[in-house]
């Protein structure tokens, strides 16, 4: 008896390391947060070098539809695709994730969008729109023929409640991007009125990111999501799958041309891969792991990237040695960024702006740091007062994000050793690892990647205000270019627009409060069968012109 | 068996799970970082953080969140899941087991097929190759990690021989052929490694009690040696190997994390899995606690078995 008691007490333990198991994994990580956790993404990690290395000759980071189209496209056909991450809503405006957003996209439409291949804005739902000359008021015309998938009318009431509850601070996603909006009218049938409090430099773009969906509050988005998009949910096994079919009443004539797609939950990359290779599904998305790049390539797979925003250093500017400028300039010179390129199998470019250089606003003037200089970076500590190897720190980074990142900050601490910089590693979980950089502030430089939108305002922003400027402390010592930041979205002069563009990168860039260590490639796998898939940088995915080859 | 005996047990069962719920409740509340930060990023804004605290019941004083949540649980109410469209958290995990359960279980029968009569052809010819080899073997089989056997598995029988198709779920309703082909692979990941922990318990048993008298009072009597070997001997070494049985069973379903996520097979470690990547805790509270129970009871099914064999223990 004696025994049996004694093992059925020897649960307790059991039991508790099943759940501190559990607790661990957290930390371990399932998901992997882009950015700084504000926007989980789930992304295998990223692509690799050489064998990718002429596709992604950095500059022409293939915005490209996968090529190799023969002849014309076809409709018909399933997409199957495997993917991480699952989605938990498909709200279209209180989404929280990557996972959710390549989903919710296909069932809806924006009223305005990116064309991929240089970032202009181009029609979807509105086909046109006007900013007044005051730059207060954003008229837009919606399209006549389009149709909720519940078979109701596009109407301007449906678009301005859907940019009201966009804009709701309920919507942590999209609100931020809205605020300069006082209110939206619908003036006829067709026409909304977006009336700003305030000229808005970036409020197209802030369209840009929300969903249409009926001017209805019963909708039931968690389980029955009504849209106008080119794919229609036709079923959601939580955790298992989630089905789409053709949207046969699509607005945008012939399109689409998949009969159905459907996104399996496979959470193991190389169980993704082996899918992919044996011919079972069509894609992995949104994104590869960098280290399956190669066996997928020899496979004959397609693996089109492209740059979503860049892999980056935010130090920590209240605490000695980074509060000095000329160390975070000599650390930003330390680093081999070609090497973090070989290293990555090419799955990044050589980059260490802000701004990307492709951007009509990308100032050429301002300092970049592409080259390492060991000397100039030893000079620059010497008159700083650290030429005796005192600099020291350490870099947090959290294991949720991919095995990448260890690897980075392992090359950065190397660098940084070159030159008499200390700098150790710290690995830790994602709450953590917010905790210290954001709530604590208790670190001297974070690890992480950002996701950019596609425009120099957005990147500046990002890059060194907002959320994570707050926690570099460099804003806020240059009250110069707090202003400037604050001021550049309201000015409706282009030239002074630029012109303060200008000026905060110039002042970020020569400061390295945040130092770039290159642009993160990343992209789906597809079989050489599907054709007409372009990679998108906001890791969104675009399948209505894909289509299968027969 | 004496009601006594059964009572007892099933108040320590109820014991145990308390304890249980209690340590899964505050290891949640013990974790890094803002609940509401986390769930919401950060850039949420403070007020509806606020109202995200509210409506998880964070702004109450830990003690009133940890009574709150006990009654419900107690009441079989585990609160809905926020990251799941408010599906009520039974539900999820009513599904997910029922599958994990039924890839544990035929896991284990692959297990219990295999490890009973290589143990005992071990055991009855102690010291031959024939031991050697199965000694060897048993080895090798619980030293393999499951993720790897795995991912060897799905080499070898899917990408190789093309006979399986490399994980994922088809309900058994939808196509049943197709459920059993993905059923297979990651039973066999764990019915091998499985097979390598029992294999070594039942040879042990077996050793033993055939070095018992009776063994050998049998084998004086001239009873065939098949005889004594499964009727005299199997039984009786059965005693130990089913507690042991037992435990790993429980264990068995409570680490089906990796596998369900190699064969992307939507059991509870998986959902467990995801549900922490989408900072569902009510779900991962859920699950773990799910998983314990389950523990305890194949275990105090075990004792009540273990009963019915012995009548030493029912009747001492």
């Amino acid at each position: 008896m004696k025994t049996t008691r004694l093992r059925r007490w020897a649960v307790v333990p059991v039991a508790l390391a099943l759940a501190m198991g559990v607790a661990a994994c957290n930390a371990a990580g399932t998901d992997d947060s882009d950015d700084d956790g504000s926007t989980p993404t789930t992304e295998a990690p990223e692509p690799d070098p050489e064998t990718t290395s002429d596709a992604m000759a950095t500059d022409e980071v293939t915005h490209e539809p996968s090529d190799g189209g023969d002849g014309e496209p076809t409709a018909g056909g399933d997409l199957v695709i495997a993917t991480g991450g699952t989605a938990t809503t498909l709200d279209p405006h209180r989404y929280r994730a990557d996972p959710e957003l390549i989903r919710l996209q296909q069932m809806y439409d924006t009223l305005l969008d990116y064309n991929l291949d240089d970032f202009s804005l181009e029609p979807r739902l509105a086909e046109s729109w006007e900013v007044s000359d005051d730059g207060l008021t954003v008229t837009l015309i919606l399209r006549s023929d389009v149709i909720f998938h519940d078979g109701s009318a596009l109407t301007a009431e449906a678009v301005q409640y859907s940019i009201d509850r966009a804009r709701d601070p309920a919507s942590d996603e999209l609100a931020p991007l809205l605020t300069s909006i006082d209110s939206v009218d619908a003036v006829d049938d067709t026409t909304v009125a977006v009336n700003l409090s305030a000229p808005d430099r970036t409020i197209l773009q802030g369209l840009v990111k929300v969903y249409i969906a009926p001017a209805d509050s019963d909708v039931d988005y968690d389980n029955a999501p009504i849209g106008t998009g080119p794919f229609m949910l036709e079923e959601w096994n939580r955790n298992e799958n989630m089905i789409f079919v053709r949207n046969e009443d699509y607005w945008d004539e012939g399109l689409p041309y998949l009969d159905s797609v459907t996104f399996n939950v496979v959470p193991e990359a190389n169980t993704q891969v082996l899918q992919l290779t044996n011919g079972e599904i069509d894609m992995i998305a949104p994104a590869v792991s960098f280290s399956n790049v190669e066996g997928l390539q020899a496979e004959g797979m397609q693996l089109p990237v492209s740059e979503g925003g860049v892999y980056d250093l935010r130090l920590n500017t209240r605490v000695e040695p980074w509060d000095d400028a000329r160390v975070r300039q000599a650390l930003s010179l330390a680093i081999d960024r070609q090497a973090i390129q070989t290293a990555l199998f090419g799955f990044t470019s050589i980059r260490s702006s802000i701004v990307a250089p492709e951007d009509e606003l990308f100032n050429p003037d301002a300092a970049t740091f592409n080259e390492s200089d060991l000397d100039e970076a030893r000079r620059l500590l010497d008159e700083a007062g650290y030429g005796d190897g005192s600099a020291q720190g350490s870099i947090i980074v959290h294991a949720d994000l991919g095995p990448q990142y260890e690897l980075i900050a392992q090359l950065v601490s190397a660098a940084a050793a070159e030159v008499g910089i200390t700098l150790e590693i710290e690995t830790m979980d994602v709450g953590t690892w917010l905790e210290r950089f954001y709530e604590n502030q208790d670190f001297s430089i974070g690890l992480s990647a950002a996701t950019f939108e596609p425009y120099a305002y957005a990147q500046v922003s990002e890059g060194w205000d907002q959320s994570d400027g707050a926690s570099m402390g460099w804003i806020e010592s240059q009250p110069d270019v707090r202003a400037l930041m604050d001021e550049a979205p309201t000015i409706v002069n282009d030239d002074e627009y630029r012109d303060a563009l200008y000026e905060i990168q110039a002042r970020g860039q020569a400061d390295q409060p945040r130092i770039v260590l290159g642009g993160n490639l990343k992209g789906p796998a597809l079989q050489p069968d599907v054709q007409g898939f372009t990679a998108d940088p906001l890791s969104r995915l675009f399948l209505t012109s894909v289509w299968m080859q027969q | 068996m004496s009601s006594r005996y059964v009572l007892e047990r099933i108040v320590q069962m109820v014991i145990v799970m308390w304890i249980v719920a209690t340590i899964v409740f505050f290891v949640f509340r013990i974790l890094p970082g803002d609940q509401a930060v986390v769930l919401l990023g950060q850039g949420s804004t403070e007020a509806s953080r606020e109202a995200l605290r509210i409506e998880l019941g964070l702004d109450q004083p830990v003690m009133v969140q940890y009574v709150d949540w006990l009654s419900s649980v107690v009441r079989g109410d585990f609160g809905v899941a926020a990251g799941y469209g408010n599906s009520p958290v039974t539900t999820l995990l009513g599904g997910a087991t029922i599958r994990s359960f039924e890839l544990a279980s035929t896991a284990f029968l692959i297990a219990l097929v295999l490890a009973i009569p290589l143990g005992v052809l071990a055991a009855v010819r102690e010291g031959s190759w024939v031991d050697h080899l199965t000694r060897a073997v048993a080895v090798i089989g619980f030293s393999m990690p499951v993720f790897w056997l795995g991912i060897l598995l799905l080499l070898l029988f899917s990408a190789q021989l093309g006979w399986f198709p490399s994980g994922g779920y088809v309900s058994l309703a939808d196509d049943p052929t197709q459920h059993l082909q993905r059923l297979l692979l990651p039973a066999m990941a764990v019915g091998i490694v499985q097979t390598g922990v029992l294999v070594r318990f039942v040879r042990a048993s077996m050793v033993e009690v055939l070095q018992e008298d009776y063994i050998r009072t049998a084998r004086a009597k001239g009873i065939l040696e098949r005889r004594v070997n499964f009727k005299h001997a199997l039984r009786n070494a059965s005693l130990s190997f089913l507690t042991v049985a037992g435990i790993q069973f429980g264990l068995l379903l409570g680490g089906m994390v990796v596998v369900e996520k190699v064969f992307a097979w939507p059991g509870l470690g998986l959902l467990t899995v995801q549900a922490l990547g989408n900072r569902s805790y009510e779900v991962v509270q859920g699950a773990v606690l799910l998983s314990a129970a389950v523990f305890v009871v194949v275990n105090t099914a075990v004792d009540l078995l273990y009963a019915v064999l012995d009548p030493r223990i029912r009747n001492g």
